[in-house]
């Protein structure tokens, strides 16, 4: 498959329901791993990376992930095909800007990706739609365990899995729940999320991770110790913590739609008609208003509209997936137009 | 201590303290700058600061010089200084967490609250683990065998001993 082949299709993981998923778009487990005898590869020579970014290849056909898996190398496909993988969190910024022989084998459903070379030699990931934390973490370990059985992990016993950055040693593990919280961002209840997060030493950030802010109402809730705690530890944490926020979503959704009705349906219906007529969108307002629709479908004030549907426009409708869609290069005008029609068509008064 | 005047112009702040050493008995004296340029005694803040930093520069290197790595100092396995380090936060091998012990441990402190792993062990160090677990676990009864004089015991746990050894060896393990 090639990365156009995706430009108008999401990843498993966004399409089908999940535990939760009227609140939590998905789950991601990562693993960071590195390899016995090699420099990290921000200092390794390009030959040595080279060599072995083939060994890791050979090592992950070989470990047999449990999926099929193609593998697909970042020095060889173009800058947009790069975007889109990264767009679809398949792949992480650091990919993308690095330098050299790196890749990503991913699964079709795209439940699982591993990307080597990135900033450490292997690093592990799943995402499974919904709240799914157990089920996440277990896939993450069995492909580790087979990995391990063919690759000398670098790792201490003081310190555990070796990694680039001391902020992922130990078990180099990062569980990150992606949650859409509309109604708390709406009724500006953040803070208190942000607050009761910190304090168990969970991180929060925005849709794209790292630095990035909560566009679209999605945030990302994470782990941020990886040593002095056992993954099951780390799990029960965010175990704790997910269902307290998804419990207080709902309340303040139901709050909204039992005491402030006229006010939901207005801002729910003045996205709609913005999606439906306007011909130019930048992705930061299409992600606004899509969230507002998705809030609106799960209070069931949109009656024929799929949940999917929705998840899948936040994907599609970012740089890489739209100019994939044309074809070609598109300059920033150009693309809020191509966004605009696309949503004008994908929320046409006939087809609801 | 409150604010002197001068010894000797009793008007200004008395900033710089004298130490006169007059027939072995030391006597210390408080004048302001103008009054001791006039005594010939010239002070150069310049040189005060420069003596200063000196002094600060070496106690640090006295400090530096234990077990942390000296400014400069690189790692063995792949050259990274810590300065490095500091400037682009990637170590850049493996063994920067040996030679870099000190910064790491406090800086992983910081981090995670904790410097020791709690988390999964790869099966092979497991396995290695083990071994080292049963190594003591024989080495203590060979010792109560030797203390007890079964001799035929002791023969016994030796080679018992000497197949985990080789074995280790066969593994290219840790000793």
């Amino acid at each position: 498959m090639e990365p156009a082949d995706f430009a108008l299709r999401a990843g498993q993981w966004l399409l089908s329901s999940g535990p939760n998923s009227d609140v939590v778009l998905s789950t991601r487990v990562r693993l960071a791993r590195n390899v016995e005898g090699y420099a990290f590869p921000s200092r390794i020579s390009p030959d040595t990376k080279t060599e072995l970014e083939n060994q890791l290849c050979e090592w992950i056909r070989r470990a047999d992930v449990g999926v099929p898996i193609q593998y697909l190398n970042l020095s060889g496909i173009g800058t947009l095909s790069r975007q889109m993988l990264m767009e679809r969190h398949l792949v992480s910024r650091e990919l993308v800007q690095g330098e050299g022989d790196r890749g990503v084998a991913f699964a079709q459903t795209e439940f699982v990706s591993i990307m080597t070379n990135e900033e450490d030699h292997l690093r592990i990931q799943i995402i499974r739609p919904g709240q799914t934390l157990d089920g996440a973490l277990q896939q993450a370990v069995e492909i580790d365990r087979k990995l391990e059985a063919l690759i000398p992990y670098a790792y201490s016993e003081q310190y555990g899995y070796l990694t680039a950055c001391p902020t992922n040693v130990g078990t180099g593990l990062r569980i990150s729940v992606m949650m859409h919280l509309p109604a708390l961002v709406f009724l500006d209840q953040m803070d208190k999320v942000f607050q009761a997060a910190s304090k168990v030493g969970l991180a929060v950030r925005g849709f794209y991770g790292e630095g990035t802010k909560a566009v679209g109402d999605v945030i990302q809730i994470s782990n941020q110790r990886t040593l002095g705690q056992s993954e099951a530890e780390i799990l029960q944490t965010l175990a704790n913590m997910v269902p307290k926020i998804v419990d207080y979503e709902r309340g303040v959704r139901t709050h909204l739609v039992n005491d402030q009705r006229m006010v939901l349906e207005d801002k729910i219906w003045r996205a709609m008609g913005a999606l439906r007529y306007a011909r130019k969108m930048t992705s930061e307002e299409t992600l606004n208003h899509l969230s507002a629709i998705r809030l609106g479908i799960d209070l069931k004030l949109l009656p024929g509209l799929a949940m999917s549907d929705v998840n899948e426009l936040f994907v599609i409708t970012q740089p890489a997936h739209l100019q994939a869609q044309k074809g070609r290069e598109l300059s920033p005008d150009d693309r809020d137009v191509a966004r605009a029609n696309l949503l004008r068509d994908r929320f046409k008064p006939e087809s609801n | 201590m409150a604010a002197e005047n001068c010894e000797s112009c009793g008007e200004n702040p008395a900033t710089i303290r004298c130490i006169e050493v007059v027939g072995g008995e030391k006597r210390s004296r408080m004048f302001c700058e103008a009054c001791l340029a006039e005594k010939g005694v010239v002070i150069d803040p310049g040189a005060i600061k420069k003596a200063a930093t000196q002094f600060i520069e070496e106690l640090t290197e006295q400090e530096l010089s234990g077990d942390q790595p000296r400014p400069g100092s690189r790692c063995l396995g792949c050259g990274l200084t810590w300065a490095e380090f500091k400037n682009f936060n990637r170590l850049g091998c493996a063994a920067c967490y040996q030679t870099f012990e000190t910064e790491v441990e406090g800086m992983l402190d910081r981090i995670h609250g904790g410097i020791r792993h709690a988390g999964r062990v790869p099966e092979e160090a497991s396995g290695r683990l083990e071994q080292r677990r049963k190594h003591t676990e024989i080495r203590t009864e060979l010792d109560d065998a030797i203390r007890a004089e079964d001799y035929e015991r002791a023969a016994r746990l030796r080679d018992a001993l000497q197949t985990i050894d080789r074995g280790e060896d066969v593994n290219g393990g840790a000793s």
